[in-house]
């Protein structure tokens, strides 16, 4: 008896797997986890579009990936008459768009901007210069992007705020689906003077979606009737001088940005077409060679060429000898299949008789005496000759 | 037959029950590599990959407003390719993404929408009746209204599975489905048949500085066939309506 329950509790526990205690830490045999968006996106790893072998690379002509918007369209909203300019290289345009107005702004940049006619009592003849921060789309974010514009709002709330010398940070992102029930607009935003003392309303923001816009705004006064430091392309920092446009009389130019954003550079590199080279007269992607980007390129010195830990104490001399990264994720990813056996069935089948194979044909004649047929009256002329 | 114990059989007639049970469900369960929260445009490229069928077939669709209105259809280039009156009955590629932008709606005075179409799938009608069996995509005033007040709203196309059919136009019963936020709409209307047209519409219009190309489309075909565009000086004598046996899968982002 003692055998008879270890063995049907062995063949329990091996039918039904292995569950965890609370029944969700282990994920069932017949549950999948599918990866996130970016990653269905690309068949392999490096490698965009289908492989060679498996689906034709030139399925229709002049058919290509829809790219990422290389734009974010932003609506501003505030009350009637606030009117939002930008600085676009070296020319501070002023009164671009009147609110409520929208504006696209390339994406993965910051930007300068300019409100003037501010709401309220007090801002007569003032202006405001905040920051926006526009996020590079997200496969998350993709198709809201391409079809909405998003809104950002400044509230008298808000203005006060700025008043009071506060800085006022707000973050303009897509929940995710689990907390979509509590948008009320399509985005959620966090602003930062509604946020607990040292609550960070990006890092909010980042754990309850994805980020499109961040805007800042407090009360610096910048002169743009005198020369600035300006960041430039190569690194330096130059004086720069700068003209004015102004909307009102007819002048509009685009936004420029005035930065990347660092995070927005991603560690691994985009994706590209790697089966599309080493066809005859084709060049082959060769990492750091040409446009192909450099895979691995290093944040710290490591000797091994790798991302690593900043050396610790910072300023002491490099003494790291091994860094090494293991990853102990439990991923389940299934074999390529070697042979494919595809079993069709129709039902009901054919079904069809045998066929002939035997003909059996047997004739019999009568044989009549004389007299014993009678021939019709029409046809007595040929039997009987008249 | 004495020595085993009388309840063996019992539990491993339970057992047994269990793991037809466990054998089922996975049966149901399948994995469905598609989303329809991909980027617009990657599903019909990817459809259109694996179906490996004629790139230059061209499937007619007939866009519906709530009642009037005009339809423009933009192919990866600010111009439109052309500006129809509703309903608007065109063909295009499978395979490819279309801008459309749709104004002059009486219900809806003043409002210009600019929704993409993706067209994932074909029809295969009879040999020259194409044009009788264009692809139905109706937009509805409360669509239209939720997208201009900044919703997202996402409907699938799909035709319906001949076995779960019904004799009605589904385009005028009780569906489009609508799914809740976080399910895959493109699943969804697999199940039910087969996904024909991805239709998303929102509040986002083209301005004139730094709206890219891609804004407009992948670049498709359009053949206007024999619709006549708007302010072409020829009056259009009938429009005899005909609606092709179609459902819908509606998912509404906030």
């Amino acid at each position: 008896m003692r055998y008879y329950f270890l063995a049907l509790g062995a063949l329990v526990v091996v039918c039904m797997g292995c569950a965890g205690i609370d029944g969700q830490s282990v994920v069932s045999s017949n549950e999948y986890v599918a990866p996130p968006a970016a990653m269905l996106q690309h068949p392999g790893p490096m490698v965009d579009g289908p492989g060679p072998g498996v689906m034709g690379m030139l399925a229709q002509p002049g058919g290509m990936m829809a790219g990422p918007p290389m734009s974010t369209q932003v609506k501003f909203l505030a009350d009637e008459g606030m009117s939002v300019g930008w600085l676009s290289g070296s020319v501070l345009a002023s009164n671009q768009i009147i609110a409520p107005g929208r504006a696209d702004f390339p994406q993965g940049a910051i930007y300068q901007l300019v409100f003037n006619n501010i709401p309220g009592e007090g801002w007569e003849g003032k202006s405001l210069y905040p920051t926006l921060e526009v996020r590079t789309g997200h496969p998350n974010t993709l198709a809201y992007l391409q079809h909405n514009a998003v809104p950002v709002e400044l509230t008298e709330e808000d203005i006060e705020h700025i008043r009071s010398n506060n800085m006022v940070t707000k973050v303009i992102y897509l929940p995710e689906p689990e907390f979509q029930a509590r948008a009320i607009a399509g985005v959620e935003t966090l602003v930062s003077t509604t946020l607990d003392p040292g609550v960070d309303p990006i890092a909010q923001a980042e754990r309850m979606g994805t980020i499109m816009l961040v805007l800042r705004v407090g009360n610096k006064e910048m002169n743009f009737d005198e020369p600035q430091l300006a960041p430039q392309p190569d690194g330096t920092v130059q004086p720069v001088s700068f003209t004015r446009m102004d909307g009102e009389s007819g002048q509009y130019v685009p936004p420029t940005p005035i930065g990347v954003i660092p995070a927005d550079i991603q560690g691994v590199p985009g994706a590209m077409i790697a089966a599309g080279g080493g066809a005859p007269g084709m060049p082959v992607p060769v990492s750091g060679m040409g446009p192909t980007p450099v895979w691995g390129m290093p944040m710290t010195a490591t000797p091994i060429g790798l991302p690593g830990p900043p050396h610790l104490p910072l300023g002491g001399p490099a003494g790291l000898q091994s860094h090494t990264v293991r990853n102990l994720s439990d991923n389940k990813l299934p074999e390529p299949v070697d042979h494919m056996l595809i079993d069709v069935e129709h039902s009901p089948g054919y079904s069809l008789p045998a066929p002939v194979k035997h003909i059996q044909y047997k004739e019999t004649n009568p044989v009549y005496a004389p007299g014993e047929v009678a021939h019709p009256q029409s046809r007595a002329a040929n039997v009987y000759g008249f | 037959m004495s020595l085993l114990p009388r309840h063996f059989f019992c539990s491993l007639t339970l057992l047994t029950a269990g793991l037809l049970s466990v054998s089922s469900a996975e049966a149901q369960q399948m994995y469905y590599p598609f989303s329809d929260r991909v980027p617009p445009g990657y599903t019909a490229e990817m459809m259109a990959r694996v179906r490996q069928d004629d790139p230059y077939y061209l499937q007619p669709i007939r866009i519906e407003l709530p009642s009037e209105g005009t339809v423009a259809i933009y192919s990866a280039n600010p111009e439109p390719s052309a500006v129809l009156a509703a309903p608007a009955l065109a063909s295009v590629n499978p395979g490819h993404l279309y801008r459309l932008r749709v104004a002059d709606m009486p219900e809806l005075p003043g409002v210009e929408l600019y929704p993409s179409i993706e067209i994932l799938d074909r029809l295969h009608p009879p040999v020259g009746r194409t044009l009788n069996y264009p692809i139905p995509i109706v937009l509805t005033k409360d669509d239209l209204e939720a997208a201009a007040n900044g919703q997202l709203v996402t409907r699938v196309v799909y035709l319906e599975e001949p076995q779960l059919a019904a004799t009605q136009d589904p385009l005028r019963r009780d569906i489009p489905i609508s799914v809740p936020q976080g399910a895959n709409a493109l699943e969804e209307a697999e199940r039910l048949g087969r996904p024909m047209v991805i239709v998303r519409i929102g509040g986002r219009t083209p301005t004139a500085m730094n709206t890219p190309i891609s804004f407009f489309g992948t670049g498709g075909a359009v053949d206007l066939g024999k619709s006549v565009p708007v302010n072409a000086g020829v009056a259009r004598l009938s429009n005899k309506p005909r609606q092709q046996a179609a459902g819908v899968v509606q998912r509404t982002q906030n």
